[in-house]
């Protein structure tokens, strides 16, 4: 089995999508959680809240990997076999593959940030969860408008789910 | 409806002797908030010449310590309670919890109950202090012979009395461990210091040597001080006689007594815990109503012979406060209702239809509203279901969440008010899930289609072709964008009302009603272009948003232009709603192609299916879900709220005597 440029293309842009998104979600959650650590030395009833602002960060991998994945399947590298993808698909693909993966990267550092300081609040008032919370969820907005364009890209480029 | 409860403020004065009886009869109505006049009392010198602030009652303190009491026993009692079941019991507490049965208590007064708390207490703690001091003692004990045992079982290969180890009038003995390494060297050191010196080793675990080290009393401490420098753990044989094998056996079996004896001991304490647990947490609740009712008297004013207070309470229960207050005080009292003054901290009761009442917990968290501000839970209600169906959009998931809704509402939702709140936010919002979820075609992603038709790309029953998620997903963009305009617009409307209140009228121009017209003006624009209707519709539409926009910067000057972005900003945002959607979906559909991959595994593939296909899909449906309330929250915190909210009030909270396990005798 040859693999075709455009193919290998589409293939970067998998990529790229979850490489950059999962290194954003991975600061971001490393952040998140030594924060956690933190403040469950200090009340260790805090072990859920703390746990949950830092799997907030994960949302940016996981539209990575859904990108990745609805990329491999409309090239045929899963669950088939490769179709014929022209270079300009290709790049397309990439473009999708950056959109996601770069706005992820921004993203989830950033809600690492805001959840690690968030974790703080809430260990010195515990009515600041919910206010907590939605600043944390404020970053998200990046990674949704990087999901947004991607399957927009994939949608103009054919390459969704084909 | 739309607006927090109108509130009255009541001016209550009383004779001393009915304080008691008014402060009780509020408390168990729980319908007034008392509003504390002691600072008013000490800052206002009018008010200084007539009142002086009151105290909390002189019983206070003794209720405190009884109530401590009390909580201290409760739960050395439920420590010793017989723990029933396992996890079938635990999850049928969860799905069917019982209610506990209230029991009907008197009112006993202050005096009364001190002394029959403290003679419930007395008569428990002369049942439970001879078993707790006994369990201290054994327990105590138990620690010794461990420590012995721990000291013996390390010694055990070495014949020695321990009794040897002590030190004589010209002995001294060490015992303890060292590293196997060091052993030469610390013996060429030891011989340095004295050759009066006796060296029993044995190998032990992790290259260390256990030794036994006995030399004349004079070169004790420097061999002690060389010992120390070659990482010796010294082990503490003071106290000690006899080999080590009789200590093991000995201390093995006193343990074991011990046990026993402890058990025994639990027992007797969890037939105690059966018998008095009820009537323990009856005392502690009556207490905690009793230390709060006397507590109160903080917020009053006093003369010589009456007791003035001050509550707020909402219009439709004003009456009825007044009334009370009248019948508990015979009549021999003065109570003034009067309307909020300007300037007066009033607290927010919320007043919504049954429907809406679930959600006001959501305002809450944000932040009461203003007094005169719009109460925007019903919009809630009617939006968050949706904008979390939205969210959700799978009709599998949003089954699971639905079933999980009911199971609360019928299950902790008898006991716990916050979890029927949930449930009916669940049950509601996963029928939404279950309406977008069907008709944009994902149930558990493209289930139907991979595993029941065999075709991955046929759409589930009920689809509308025309909003089919992964064929047509621009057509639900443009769903999600109309709702946040629309939404954003109802946000304007009501911002701009809060301002004309508020007679800020060149506010409401430049930031709600400039808005509405550019919004109007770009949909006539819209229309006459996408349609195909009259020109005259475009002209007028760009007249009017022209018109807007000149409105616009005269309000805000040239740089409020820079709004404009976040006005794009906050409708581009409802995007999520597509994007979260489509996740769901594509995620689930991921799931599906792992389990049809792990189904090709010959054998091993059966049994790897349904982890992957019910990890999976848990997994997917549990973070989609928490991910649909936390952006269905944010949609309305950020962007609804941001066109109008301001908030910022106190909560109405109600002097309340929050009985869960009693009812007053006749109430």
């Amino acid at each position: 089995m040859v693999l075709e440029i455009g193919a290998a293309l589409v293939a970067i842009g998998a990529g790229v999508a979850i490489g950059f998104a999962g290194l954003g979600s991975g600061l971001g959650q490393g952040i998140a959680a030594a924060g956690g650590v933190g403040a469950v030395a200090e009340d260790k009833g805090m072990f859920a809240q703390g746990l949950i602002f830092a799997v907030l960060a994960e949302t940016q991998a996981i539209y990575g990997l859904l990108i990745a994945i609805l990329l491999m399947l409309g090239a045929g590298l899963i669950g088939g076999t490769p179709k014929p993808i022209s270079v300009a698909a290709g790049l397309a693909a990439v473009g999708a593959g950056a959109a996601i993966g770069f706005a992820g990267l921004g993203s989830g550092i950033g809600q690492g940030i805001t959840g690690a300081s968030s974790v703080g609040a809430v260990v010195e008032d515990k009515d600041m969860f919910a206010q907590g919370l939605i600043f944390a969820v404020l970053s998200e907005t990046q990674a949704i408008y990087g999901l947004l364009v991607a399957i927009l890209i994939m949608l103009g480029a054919s390459l969704l789910g084909a | 409806m739309f607006k927090p409860a109108r509130m009255k403020k009541l001016k209550i004065l009383t004779l001393d002797a009915y304080s008691n009886s008014v402060v009780s009869a509020l408390h168990e109505e729980e319908i007034v908030q008392i509003h504390d006049i002691s600072e008013r009392i000490q800052q206002d010198a009018e008010w200084k010449q007539i009142l002086k602030p009151s105290k909390a009652t002189a019983y206070t303190g003794k209720l405190s310590s009884l109530q401590m009491k009390t909580t201290g026993i409760v739960d050395f009692l439920k420590s010793a309670e017989r723990k029933e079941g396992g996890i079938l019991k635990s999850i049928v507490g969860f799905i069917n919890p019982k209610v506990p049965e209230k029991r009907e208590v008197e009112d006993l007064g202050t005096e009364a109950l001190i002394e029959r708390a403290e003679s419930i207490l007395g008569e428990v703690e002369g049942q439970t202090k001879t078993i707790e001091n006994k369990i201290n003692v054994i327990d105590s004990e138990k620690n010794e012979l461990n420590s012995a045992l721990n000291i013996a079982t390390k010694l055990q290969n070495i014949d020695i009395d321990f009794s040897d180890l002590e030190d004589t009038n010209y002995t001294s003995a060490i015992a303890g461990k060292m590293p196997s390494a060091q052993f030469e060297e610390f013996k060429k050191e030891a011989a340095s210091i004295t050759d009066q010196i006796v060296i029993l080793e044995q190998d032990a675990e992790e290259d260390t040597k256990i030794l036994i080290v006995v030399t004349l009393k004079e070169y004790g401490n420097k061999v002690s001080a060389l010992l120390r420098r070659f990482e010796f753990e010294l082990y503490n044989t003071s106290g000690l006689s006899g080999k080590p094998a009789a200590i093991i056996q000995s201390a093995e079996s006193r343990i074991n007594e011990i046990d026993n004896e402890k058990a025994q001991l639990m027992n007797e304490l969890a037939d105690i815990a059966g018998k008095w647990k009820d009537d323990l947490l009856v005392l502690k609740e009556q207490l905690d109503i009793e230390k709060n009712r006397n507590e109160i008297f903080s917020f009053f004013g006093e003369t010589n012979k009456t007791l003035m207070l001050e509550a707020w309470v909402p219009v439709k229960k004003a009456d009825k406060a007044v009334e009370i207050i009248k019948e508990s005080s015979d009549g021999y009292s003065i109570i003034e209702v009067t309307d909020p003054e300007e300037g007066d901290d009033i607290p927010i009761h919320l007043d919504n239809p049954r429907f809406a009442k679930p959600y006001e917990m959501f305002v809450h968290m944000y932040s009461p509203p203003g007094y005169k501000e719009i109460d925007p839970t019903i919009f809630l209600a009617l939006m968050f279901p949706f904008f979390f169906g939205f969210c959700l959009t799978d009709a599998g998931y949003g089954i699971a969440d639905a079933l999980i809704g009911i199971v609360l509402i019928l299950g902790l939702g008898k006991v716990n008010k916050m979890m029927r709140n949930m449930g009916i936010i669940l049950v509601t919002g996963g029928i939404w899930a279950v309406i977008l979820g069907f008709i944009t075609n994902s149930f558990l992603g493209n289930l139907y289609g991979q595993f029941i038709v065999g075709d991955p790309n046929a759409a589930v029953p009920g689809t509308i072709e025309a909003v089919n998620a992964f064929a047509h997903p621009d057509a639900i963009l443009i769903m999600a964008i109309t709702v946040g305009v629309i939404y954003t617009i109802i946000g304007l409307i009501i911002g701009a009302r809060n301002n004309l209140v508020a007679g800020k009228t060149k506010e409401a121009l430049g930031e709600q009603i400039a808005w509405l017209m550019i919004f109007v003006g770009v949909g006539l624009a819209a229309a006459s272009f996408l349609l195909g209707l009259s020109s005259i519709l475009l002209y007028l539409g760009g007249a009017l948003a022209i018109i807007a926009i000149i409105m616009f910067i005269y309000v805000n000057g040239p740089f409020g232009i820079m709004d404009l972005m976040g006005m794009i900003g906050n409708i581009l945002s409802y995007a999520r709603l597509l994007a979260l959607g489509l996740a769901t979906g594509g995620i689930a559909m991921t799931v599906n192609i792992f389990v049809g991959l792990v189904g090709g595994i010959p054998y091993i593939g059966l049994i790897l299916i349904p982890i992957v296909f019910i990890g999976g899909h848990i997994a997917n449906g549990a973070f989609q879900t928490f991910g649909g309330v936390i952006n269905a929250l944010r949609l309305h915190y950020v962007e609804f709220f941001g066109q109008f909210y301001i908030g910022g009030s106190q909560k109405f909270r109600a002097f309340r005597t929050k009985r869960k396990i009693t009812t007053l005798g006749g109430k």
